[in-house]
């Protein structure tokens, strides 16, 4: 499955959770990506931020 | 978590007053760069060690599993065709003993590097190439067991014409200095490259029943993100450190997309020639991979810094219809000499490759490969008996024609104390003029088997030198994997299966 | 037929690498040693470093202490990075559980408060040394000679910034949660006196280029610093009612004996080397030495405060400490 997004992609821990039924760590996310394209500009418990800079 | 992050790695630091800073840091002045405030450099990760294990752990828990029960279910024997691992060969001769060199070099950048931001990311990133070396080896083993090609790799690295492509370009990047590395590998390598160097060789696995490379390498990609990030970081905390360093990072970009992309075209004739099931051509990821990815999004944003695409990228792009069909042509020719083989394509391969490359199979590379076909019907398959003229830098055979005309082979000269030294292209004669000193090292195979340094004068010498055994090269109709590939399949029904080897 | 064909046998034709068959004969090879040995580059090296143009990329020069064959040295634990990895998730786990109860009980609020000064004081700053520790075993990993020796520096190079971050969370729990005692043990890392001979003993070791020289200084240090602080101190916490001290200091301890495994069969290989185990043992017992002396100048302050907190003898361990130190280095040359 690949996903694109023009300029930014979020990726929140609350909408994970929401589909998955159960609780998710952020850092889970390195156990479902296989590959990567753009800038990560943020990781923290809430989250996943992929946007470029300018 | 940022807080914690912060006060858990970042803040470790402090200022020496026992000795001097210099004397502590001793590699990051002499390159020009000009560092201002190491704590600027951002880490969005923020991973600690604790966090680190733990997914780490998960990840080859899961890795290791498929491994066993491939190996358990004798799962090579599902793969779409024995001649699918050639891809394989390469990989293992190829890029895993450059994981091996990551992880060296990523725990000098752990050391000597002056933030602890930073030191922390590469070392992570060092152990995480420890792992990408050991899980690589350790998926193929399986394959050695049953398989030529896989089983001298680490010699042959060293040691084979076509591996000193992949060994010198590293061997170039770990001789440079600790900002020189992270525009090279950090960047260049893992960032600007990786896709299109480490997709495509996965995706061929996952086309052709490979489970385990599939596995491995899709888990090596999420430690890939990582760093990719770390790269990508890297040149932004030196793009915005001191605006002196925007020249040096430029030069250094040009150099190493080249020095790079010259080392994909191994991966170019894998994905056209080496697949029995295609993914997509080589020229349908390099547009992706680079042309998309890279110019239409990566060098957008760098271009708020006064950064430009690579210079030579216009000779890349002029030549993806045409490189990989150059590159198996001669790989196929000297293959007696390799531990891969070659076929000729069939008539599917051949209707694939006139349907992705309309411009140039029909007219430049089939009349190759009908002549070879007359070749064939005469019992005379052709194989090259003479040595290449090597470039002096990418170490490539002298293949390459000029960007504007295909028919033209391209040849560059330059002189050195009075010296002559030719390279392949106008990226590789940039770059040797830019560090001649540095260039006139490089252990070239082919002048050093004429210098006698390679087992011996006749071609069987050098390959005994090379370890390469009966099987290991040549032509893969026939040869041992074919043979003990068909009577495996064909004994289905006896209850016990021997090898021919 | 594809199912049929998973249930033959087929003998395969290898059992691992050529490399491996030379070394071990033909036989199967464990992942650790697949993984691990002959792994770094031996020959053919194009270019010289730009920042040391004489020598090459992996060099056995860059340290006086060779072993004829690099690989006479294995990892006693065999770790390769999976191993590694899930012993090291195991541990963080461990650690993780004490610091919950630690926080749930309230325990470091309730240490008597000669104990609250010895881990503010002494034990927290100590995530400084960790970290100079860290960049040593960097540097051995990086100019090492043979994948055996430098994967293990590898791997201790990120156990040191683990002990680092776990020191770090001791800091954050015993100071309420917040980062304020790591502020506060950086200042006295940097100008407390009794810290000030243990940093200059590390700063001094940043320079040190010979990697196995660093390596034996490095261990020299550990020892001292381990065996007061997480056997000694340990023992005497208990005694004086500070449980939580050694609840925090069982982790430690575990570490740096599985640490010592590695080194000390370093050690070995060596002394006992049939071409150049005598000038190591020389080596090993000089630089051991001459660091024992630096490290005990290094270590006498924070024993001493240590014993003006809580009077737990720290000075005399440090010296019985040095003692079997030294009776190693004298069971070395005899």
């Amino acid at each position: 499955m690949r996903i694109t997004a023009p300029g930014r992609l979020v990726i929140t821990r609350e909408s994970v959770e929401e589909r998955l039924g159960r609780e998710w760590e952020t850092h889970e996310f390195q156990l479902a990506i296989v590959s990567y394209f753009g800038h990560i500009k943020e990781w923290d418990d809430d989250e996943i931020v992929i946007a470029w800079d300018h | 978590m940022k807080q914690r992050y912060e006060a858990l790695t970042r803040d470790l630091d402090w200022e020496p007053s026992y000795v001097a800073k210099s004397d502590v840091f001793p590699h990051t002045e002499f390159e020009g760069i000009k560092i201002h405030d190491w704590s600027k450099w951002e880490d969005p990760f923020r991973l600690t060690v604790d966090a680190y294990t733990k997914y780490q752990a998960e990840k080859d828990k899961r890795l290791y599993a498929v491994l066993d029960g491939f190996a358990q279910s004798q799962g090579h024997l599902t793969l779409t065709e024995a001649s699918y691992l050639n891809a394989m060969k390469l990989f293992l001769q190829g890029v895993t003993p450059l994981e091996y060199q990551a992880h060296r070099n990523f725990a000098y950048l752990a050391r000597h590097l002056n933030g602890p931001g930073p030191r922390f990311a590469a070392l992570c990133q060092s152990i995480d190439e420890m792992r990408h070396t050991q899980t690589e080896i350790h998926t193929l083993s399986n394959y050695n067991k049953y398989y030529g090609g896989f089983h001298n790799y680490l010699e042959q690295h060293d040691r084979v014409w076509y591996l000193s492509v992949p060994k010198s370009f590293f061997d170039d990047a770990l001789t440079a200095g600790p900002f020189e590395f992270l525009i090279a590998i950090g960047f260049s390598f893992e960032y600007l490259l990786t896709n299109l160097l480490f997709v495509p060789f996965m995706s061929g696995a996952s086309f052709n029943g490979d489970l385990p490379t599939m596995t491995f390498g899709f888990s090596a990609q999420s430690d890939e993100s990582r760093h990719m990030t770390l790269g990508l970081e890297a040149i932004k905390f030196l793009l915005e450190q001191d605006e002196a360093n925007v020249p040096i990072v430029q030069a250094w970009i040009d150099k190493w997309f080249w020095r790079g992309y010259r080392v994909t075209a191994l991966v170019a004739q894998m994905l056209d020639y080496m697949l029995p099931r295609k993914v997509m051509s080589w020229k349908e990821a390099f547009e992706l991979y680079f042309e998309e990815q890279m110019l239409g999004g990566l060098f957008q944003d760098l271009a708020f810094y006064g950064i430009t695409p690579p210079k030579h990228v216009d000779d890349a792009i002029a030549e993806k219809e045409i490189l990989s069909h150059q590159v198996y042509w001669t790989l196929y020719q000297f293959s007696h000499a390799a531990a891969f083989t070659t076929t000729f394509p069939d008539a599917d391969a051949q209707t694939w490759l006139a349907e992705n490359y309309p411009g140039t199979f029909d007219k430049l590379y089939k009349p190759l490969w009908d002549k070879e076909a007359r070749n064939l019907e005469n019992g005379g398959r052709h194989f090259v008996r003479g040595l290449p003229q090597l470039c002096q830098v990418c170490q490539i055979p002298m293949l390459f024609t000029e960007p504007d005309d295909p028919t033209t082979l391209c040849q560059r000269e330059s002189v050195h104390n009075g010296e002559k030294f030719q390279t392949c292209s106008n990226g590789c004669q940039w770059i040797f003029e830019r560090e001649p000193e540095k260039y006139v090292q490089a252990w070239l195979p082919v002048h050093q088997i004429y210098q006698g340094n390679c087992g011996g004068p006749t071609v069987p010498d050098v390959l005994a030198w090379y370890g390469i055994q009966e099987g290991d090269g040549g032509e893969y109709k026939g040869s041992v994997d074919d043979t003990n590939w068909k009577s495996w399949h064909n004994a289905a029904d006896h209850s016990h299966i021997g090898s021919e080897a | 037929m594809q199912y049929e064909l998973r249930t033959q046998v087929i003998d395969p034709p290898r059992k691992t690498f050529d490399h491996l068959v030379r070394r071990y004969g033909d036989r199967p090879a464990s992942r650790y040693e697949e993984g691990t040995i002959d792994i770094q580059a031996k020959e053919n090296f194009h270019y010289r470093p730009l920042w040391d143009p004489a020598h090459d990329i992996y060099d056995e020069a860059y340290s006086a202490f060779r072993l004829t064959d690099p690989y006479s040295f294995t990892d006693p634990r065999q770790y390769y990075y999976a191993p590694y990895v899930t012993s090291r998730a195991a541990m963080a786990d461990a650690v993780a559980a004490t610091l919950d109860y630690l926080d749930s009980r309230d325990l470091l609020s309730r240490l008597p408060d000669a104990w609250s000064s010895v881990m503010g004081e002494l034990l927290v700053p100590l995530r400084h040394y960790e970290s100079g520790a860290q960049m040593v075993s960097c540097d051995i990993a990086r100019f090492g000679f043979g994948t055996t020796i430098t994967q293990c520096a590898a791997y201790a190079a990120f156990d040191r910034i683990g002990n680092a971050q776990a020191l770090s969370r001791v800091g954050i729990a015993l100071g309420g949660g917040t980062a304020e005692l790591l502020a506060d043990a950086k200042t006295r890392w940097v100008e407390d006196a009794s810290l000030q001979g243990l940093r200059r003993y590390v700063e001094e070791l940043f320079l040190e280029k010979d990697w196995g020289r660093a390596l034996v200084r490095l261990d020299v240090a550990d020892r001292l610093v381990y065996g007061l602080f997480f056997a000694h101190l340990d023992d005497a916490a208990i005694d004086q009612g500070a449980g939580s001290y050694s609840l925090v200091a069982q982790h430690l301890s575990s570490w740096f004996a599985d640490q010592r495994k590695w080194v000390e069969a370093l050690y070995k290989a060596w002394v006992t080397d049939p071409g150049t185990g005598a000038a190591n043992t020389q080596l090993l017992a000089v630089t051991t030495t001459e660091a024992l002396a630096a490290a005990l100048v290094a270590l006498g302050p924070v024993a001493a405060r240590a014993d003006e907190l809580v009077g737990a003898a720290a000075a005399a361990s440090l010296d019985a400490t040095a003692t079997t130190i030294r009776d190693a280095v004298a069971a070395l040359t005899a």
